[in-house]
């Protein structure tokens, strides 16, 4: 039988470098070898906020990249964060030369079709999802891929549109919107990933992979159905435990046959859109 | 009684279960809390589970069940609200599927098992005996999430019935794990001993609720929840002490434990073992550090074995007179 997670590291690491994005996100990177150099996109790490009792539980994270470069000669892992309360408020206080108690990596890597040409493979992310996009992008270009990764990042104003310049750096076409027009179309990254599949020539092949908050991932799911996309969606539940052992952080699905959850930790964080109730 | 300090090699943590089929014997009196240890499997990435001195999976019922919509759980002051309402993938799953790999740990098992009525309990705990290794039962009476286990864990007859037509089933360890939602817990450990059983592990979760009242709705999926963790610490502490004070049977203690400081808290009230559960989520690694501590405090204190302090805990009524004692 598969275990629910083959290897996980736990233990308490250096950070390298604390870095105030503004906006309340916040990145830090920090020194963690085995962590990183097993880490593949879309994998998390759990965090421990702190010595003490409150917050209790272990925060999940996606691993945003990995330094200095992807694979086996990885290092450091480096996360990005946006302030959501006090373990997250806590976390943005830690500074360069502090420890931090680490678990990872957790979870499933996210998936890597494979399309034929011509394609399209969308990443779309909303808010804070666009943490596990950028190392997934990362991974592609080290490896010499040629799927052809169009990114795709919404959020309320253009400050918040934290990470796009990285996915530019790149190289990688990337695409903005914002509800406010400050940057990018004026409207919901749904929209754009509308108007984008609109002007795909016959034939394409098309997949992708959505990171973003709960409206985002359900109209997301809903676009894929009915349109018979090959989309995968990260899911962030509440995660108690983050390895396969509390049954906290259940999605139900697949549809077909009797009600079943399964656990978003060790059987995503990604699972196709299809597979995904309605609501979830 | 300050005693002279000993080696802490020479501390003796084991644990003896009398049953009616022979002693179950603990290298050490920690155990994982069912329902926060998975089936074991999870945890191999971390230790190797037979580093507990037991395994206590999750609970296990005749049907496989579903469990509770989502969201399953949220996080309280220093606790942990849940409604994973047993879900399992039943006794025949948990047979083929997960049994022979809990048995590869190479220590007792005590199974957790949970039912709807007393024919369900005694199926389980029938299809299970023989089977390598399974030393014995904690019959979970009182899971606040699913109306059935709330109706034995509340009155002491429902419980003791059960136990008793367990104990007919089985000459293995029969735990009996009580809920803290109830008010008089000795009622409820001294039915269960006159019944049969031949330990007792309190305390489950507390019956608690989070509610967002913008939205005028419950932050988990059911209404109320199990509350875990530091938070319900100090009510274990007081359950197991009058538990403890009611019967002779050995007494298992769960909830909020995290370190060695905590078990001996728990044994100096009159418990015999104890059992981690949410602290298992943050810290999965935590054993073999907490049993080293474990026999450095109690070296300290030239304490040579759990038997010498356990119950040592006297408390303020035995020593004041009548009229100035506290009012509880
Ligand atoms: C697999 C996974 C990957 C994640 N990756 C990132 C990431 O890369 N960067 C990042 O900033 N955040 C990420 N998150 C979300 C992050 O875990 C939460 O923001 C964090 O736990 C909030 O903790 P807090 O104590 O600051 O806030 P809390 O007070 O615990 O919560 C504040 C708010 O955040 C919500 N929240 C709490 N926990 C979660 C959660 N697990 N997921 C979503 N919302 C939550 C609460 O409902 C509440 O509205 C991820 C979550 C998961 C499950
Ligand atoms: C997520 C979760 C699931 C649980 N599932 C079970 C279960 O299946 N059966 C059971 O008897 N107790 C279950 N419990 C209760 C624990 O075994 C334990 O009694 C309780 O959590 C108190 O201990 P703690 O504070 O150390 O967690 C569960 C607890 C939690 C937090
Ligand atoms: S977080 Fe515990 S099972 Fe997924």
């Amino acid at each position: 039988m598969k275990m629910p997670v083959e290897s996980c590291h736990v233990g308490e690491y250096n950070i390298l470098e604390h870095t105030d994005l503004g906006e309340g996100w916040f990145r830090i990177d920090i020194d963690a070898p085995e962590i990183a150099r097993e880490t593949r996109a879309g994998q998390f790490v759990q965090v421990r906020v702190g010595p003490g009792d409150d917050p209790l539980i272990r925060r999940p994270f996606s691993v945003y990249d990995v330094g200095p470069e992807p694979g086996e000669n990885a290092t450091e892992i480096r996360l990005l964060i946006q302030k959501a309360g006090p373990g997250t408020e806590a976390l943005s206080r830690l500074r360069k030369g502090e420890s931090i108690r680490l678990m990872g990596p957790l979870g499933h890597p996210m998936p890597v079709p494979d399309l034929k040409s011509p394609a399209a493979m969308f990443l779309v992310g909303g808010g804070i999802g666009v943490a596990p996009l950028y190392l997934y992008c990362r991974e592609r270009l080290k490896e010499g891929s040629t799927l052809p990764l169009k990114v795709m990042l919404g959020a309320r104003r253009e400050s918040l549109l934290i990470g796009h310049q990285g996915f530019q750096d790149l190289g990688i076409e990337t695409y903005l919107a914002t509800d406010d027009g400050s940057a990018g179309h004026q409207g919901n990254v749904i929209e754009l990933l509308d108007q984008q599949l609109g002007s795909l020539s016959e034939g394409t092949q098309v997949a992708g992979i959505g990171c973003g908050p709960h409206g985002m991932n359900l109209a997301l799911r809903d676009i894929a159905v009915e349109r018979d996309l090959e989309f995968w969606i990260s899911l962030e539940n509440y995660m108690p435990c983050g390895f396969g052992a509390c049954f906290g952080c259940v999605i139900a699905g697949p549809s077909d046959g009797p009600l079943r959850y399964r656990r978003v930790c060790v059987e995503g964080p990604c699972f196709p859109a299809k597979e995904l109730p309605e609501t979830f | 009684m300050k005693r002279e300090s000993v080696e802490s090699a020479s501390v003796e943590l084991s644990v003896r279960v009398p049953s009616p089929g022979g002693d179950l014997m603990l290298s050490h009196p920690v155990l994982p809390a069912s329902g926060t240890f998975g089936y074991g499997e999870e945890f191999e990435p971390f230790l190797p589970p037979g580093t507990f001195s037991a395994i206590v999976p999750k609970s296990i019922s005749v049907e496989s069940r579903p469990g509770n919509p989502p969201p399953r759980a949220i996080e309280t002051p220093s606790g942990l609200l849940n409604s994973i309402g047993l879900q399992n993938p039943g006794l025949d799953l948990f047979v083929s599927d997960y049994l022979p790999r809990l048995q590869r740990y190479g220590v007792p098992i005590l199974v957790n098992v949970v039912g709807k009525n007393i024919e369900d309990y005694c199926t389980v705990v029938e299809a299970l005996e023989g089977q390598e290794l399974i030393r014995g039962y904690e019959l979970n009476v009182s899971c606040p999430n699913v109306k059935e286990g709330l109706r034995f864990g509340l009155d002491p007859e429902a419980t003791a019935a059960l136990i008793s037509a367990v104990r007919e089933k089985t000459s293995g360890v029969l735990m009996a794990k009580l809920t803290p939602n109830v008010t008089d817990i000795a009622e409820h450990a001294v039915a269960a001993q006159s019944a049969g059983a031949d330990a007792i592990s309190l305390i489950n979760t507390v019956r608690a609720m989070s509610v967002d009242w913008r939205q005028g709705r419950s932050r988990i999926g059911t209404d109320t929840g199990g509350l875990s963790g530091p938070a319900i610490r100090p009510i274990a502490l007081r359950m197991v002490w009058e538990a403890c004070q009611a019967v002779d049977i050995p007494v298992c203690a769960i909830g909020g434990i995290s370190s060695a400081e905590h078990i001996l808290e728990f044994v100096s009230v009159g418990a015999s073992m104890v059992q981690v559960g949410t602290h298992l989520y943050r810290e999965p690694t935590c054993l073999p550090e907490i049993l080293r501590e474990l026999q450095e405090l109690l070296a300290k204190e030239g304490i040579c074995h759990l038997d010498e302090l356990r119950g040592t805990f006297g408390g303020l009524s035995d020593r004041l007179p009548e009229r100035s004692r506290p009012v509880p």
